[in-house]
């Protein structure tokens, strides 16, 4: 219920934001990087800033931004984010369990936003996945009333984040409601 | 420890000391402010025993929209007595504390995990953190603070195994010091100190008379900072930065009203409430420093405190901190304990002010993250067997660490001159070779240029004080803003030197331009004047 009122409050959302990763912009990070190489080597300056090392590293730039905790935080909230810890730390537990497999849609799914996709296509894919890969532990908080109280604590926190963060600056670059 | 072991050591200390001693004059290519300061200051107590602003012998020391701690400026009073005023004095005890902490840091991680090869790693992956280099190359009070705290906590665990009150007594000290020496220790250290309490407490207790007294020494130690805390000055810098803005809160209280989602608008009478709304703020700070954007690919936005163009860590560290939490099933229960909550309350300080996320607040996180990618390297080297993953985890190592030494020697003195506030030096050196045929010289008085011209011109910091010297005038330098008119007759009536910013056209005898080591217009001199 929680994830759901989560999605509700992002039809408002205008423009998603979009990781889409640019390939132009390693022709002008290697143009730029190589523009500061005064009276380096050439040959030098050709290994440290190449369309390889460049382009590796913008990948990697745009797809970290997906992973930013308050990112993760705006899709599942605290509550969300705790139930995530706890899949990741069954994960270490034991990595041949279905979290792995959950885990890895997330990674996949994350993979997805920084191509030419359709913004609002692909974060309601990562989201999806993120949300089952927290719920995959909800059990967790069941068993005895104290850790139910702290569920029901987190899940409060969660109502309240969602509420303060309603324009989810991470998620939507414009958010608008009648 | 091996004989082999200590040669490792010993390489990677001397591999530590190159990367935070080498070109330290010049790289970082010019004196921020605040260095030049602590220098100043330094050299004022040195010779006059009261900082620049006439206090003797200060505990908390006058700076620019702040006050400084005491123990970087008089531990920067002995390297000046030796080595002068100039910038590698400046810079001395940042660099020599820099290298001190990865021999500390070995000691603390083997004292630890009991591994010596673990806490060999872990040393090597610290002494060429992108992270500390930056801190250790300039005169950051933060630098000195880790050191402090890391050796308190060594000693504190030598002092569980000997037993002895001479080391407790050291590191309750050493804690105490970290606290005088950089605002954000004021947070981190007692927070440490809490989480170490919890986590030895058997160990505690077994000692609890050997603690007492040195725990009252250091709380008696401890009072003149919990009154400047409270007072005005010892909040300033936490007032003018803080993220609770009442203003903030009553915008967004506001823009929730008339903006969110229509059926939850009748909520916000109970949901903006402001204990709420800067917990949010705060939980968002917090956060912002694990985000890999911070440490992996753009670090701190802010040129003087990281490189920019990569993050706080070295990108090849991100499959490593992964692999560690698999390789922290290792270690045994406490040093686990340790190193996670050491991690996880580094950022609390830098959480109640802007801007986030924020290296030099949060310098504590750099060596429990080294010391997570030793664990994680330990893991996928030992544990996983092909050959190709291990070449290609080293020969990427390499890569990135010739690619960092590459920017932090060729691109940033060039690129961050300006976050530097290079030019000052030659300003100075050329006002001190022109001004012998003036009686006056102004100085337009953008970015503190009162105390560029006290530094490098080693003024005598007792003449200063007796002139009553301040940031407008001392001697026959006046510091002008920008609607002091140049051109009024009084002041034609003599020949001036006149220094202005590059941007300022000036009707006068251009005498020489000022650039920075970027190759930046800084300042032009002119002669203006003289006419009858």
């Amino acid at each position: 219920m929680l994830f759901a009122f989560r999605l509700w409050q992002t039809t408002g959302c205008k423009h998603f934001a979009g990781f889409y990763f640019n390939p132009i912009s390693i022709k002008i990070n290697v143009e730029e990087q190589r523009n500061l190489d005064v009276g380096t080597d050439i040959y030098l300056s050709k290994f440290f800033h190449n369309k390889i090392s460049s382009g590796f590293y913008q990948i990697a730039r745009s797809y970290v931004y997906t992973f930013n905790p308050r990112y993760i935080l705006e899709i599942i909230g605290p509550l969300g984010l705790t139930l995530a810890l706890i899949s990741f730390s069954k994960i270490i537990k034991n990595p041949k369990s279905v979290y792995t497999l959950v885990c890895a849609a997330v990674v996949l799914s994350s993979l997805l936003l920084i191509l030419p996709i359709d913004p609002k296509k692909t974060f309601y894919i990562n989201a999806i996945c993120w949300f089952i890969f927290s719920i995959c532990s909800a059990h967790t908080f069941s068993g005895s009333k104290r850790k139910l109280i702290l569920f029901c604590i987190l899940l409060v926190i969660s109502f309240w984040y969602f509420a303060f963060s309603w324009q989810e600056k991470a998620i939507c670059n414009e958010i608008f409601f009648n | 420890m091996s004989k082999f072991q200590k040669i490792v050591l010993l390489l990677i200390i001397i591999a530590a000391t190159f990367l935070r001693f080498s070109k330290l004059s010049e790289n970082p290519p010019g004196l921020y402010w605040d260095e030049a300061v602590i220098g100043y200051d330094a050299y004022s107590i040195l010779n006059t025993a009261h900082d620049h602003h006439g206090r003797l012998l200060p505990l908390f020391f006058e700076s620019f929209g702040d006050w400084k701690l005491p123990v970087y400026i008089y531990l920067d009073t002995l390297v000046i007595f030796f080595f002068g005023l100039n910038e590698f004095a400046v810079r001395f005890p940042s660099a020599f504390f820099g290298t001190l902490t990865i021999f500390v840091f070995f000691l603390l991680i083997q004292k630890l995990t009991k591994n010596t090869s673990l806490a060999l790693l872990a040393s090597f992956f610290f002494a060429i953190s992108p992270w500390h280099i930056q801190f250790s190359r300039a005169g950051f009070e933060s630098t000195v603070g880790l050191f402090m705290a890391i050796a308190a906590t060594y000693f504190l665990l030598h002092a569980f195994e000997k037993q002895k009150t001479l080391f407790f007594t050291v590191s309750l000290i050493l804690f105490t010091l970290s606290i005088y020496t950089y605002h954000a220790y004021r947070i981190f250290t007692p927070l440490l100190l809490i989480a170490l309490i919890f986590i030895f407490r058997k160990e505690i207790k077994r000692n609890l008379s050997k603690i007492i007294v040195p725990s009252f020494i250091c709380l008696v130690l401890l009072v003149p900072i919990l009154f400047f805390s409270l007072s005005p000055q010892g909040r300033l810098r936490a007032t003018s930065q803080s993220v609770f803005q009442k203003e903030e809160f009553e915008r967004q209280d506001v823009d929730y009203n008339q903006k969110s989602k229509k059926p939850l608008r009748f909520m916000s009478r109970y949901l903006y409430k402001k204990p709420l709304y800067y917990s949010f703020v705060a939980t968002n700070a917090y956060f912002d420093h694990f985000s890999p954007t911070f440490l992996f690919s753009n670090g701190d936005q802010i040129g003087r405190h990281s490189q920019v163009d990569m993050g706080q860590l070295y990108i090849f560290e991100l499959p490593l901190i992964l692999a560690s939490f698999f390789g922290l099933k290792n270690l045994n229960k406490k040093t686990k304990l340790l190193i996670l909550t050491w991690l996880l309350i580094s950022p609390v300080p830098a959480t109640i002010v802007s801007v986030t996320p924020h290296a030099n607040r949060t310098l504590q996180m750099a060596p429990m993250l080294a010391a997570l990618s030793a664990i994680g390297f330990e893991y996928i080297f030992f544990k996983i067997k092909p050959l190709f993953f291990k070449l290609v985890l080293v020969a990427l190592l390499s890569y990135y660490f010739f690619l960092f030494l590459h920017l932090l020697f060729v691109h940033y003195p060039v690129k961050f001159s300006p976050d530097w506030q290079d030019g000052n030096r030659s300003m100075v050196h050329n006002v001190k070779k022109f001004q012998d045929k003036y009686s006056k010289v102004l100085i337009l008085n953008n970015d503190q240029a009162y105390i560029y011209l006290l530094f490098y011109l080693k003024y005598n910091p007792q003449k200063f004080i007796e002139e009553n010297g301040n940031k407008e005038r001392f001697g026959k330098y006046f510091f002008i803003s920008t609607s002091y008119d140049i051109y009024n007759k009084e002041a034609l009536k003599e020949k001036i030197l006149y220094v202005a910013p590059s941007w300022q056209k000036v009707d006068g005898n251009n005498l020489t331009t000022i650039k920075d080591t970027g190759g930046r217009q800084v300042y032009t001199i002119w002669e203006v004047g003289g006419q009858d």
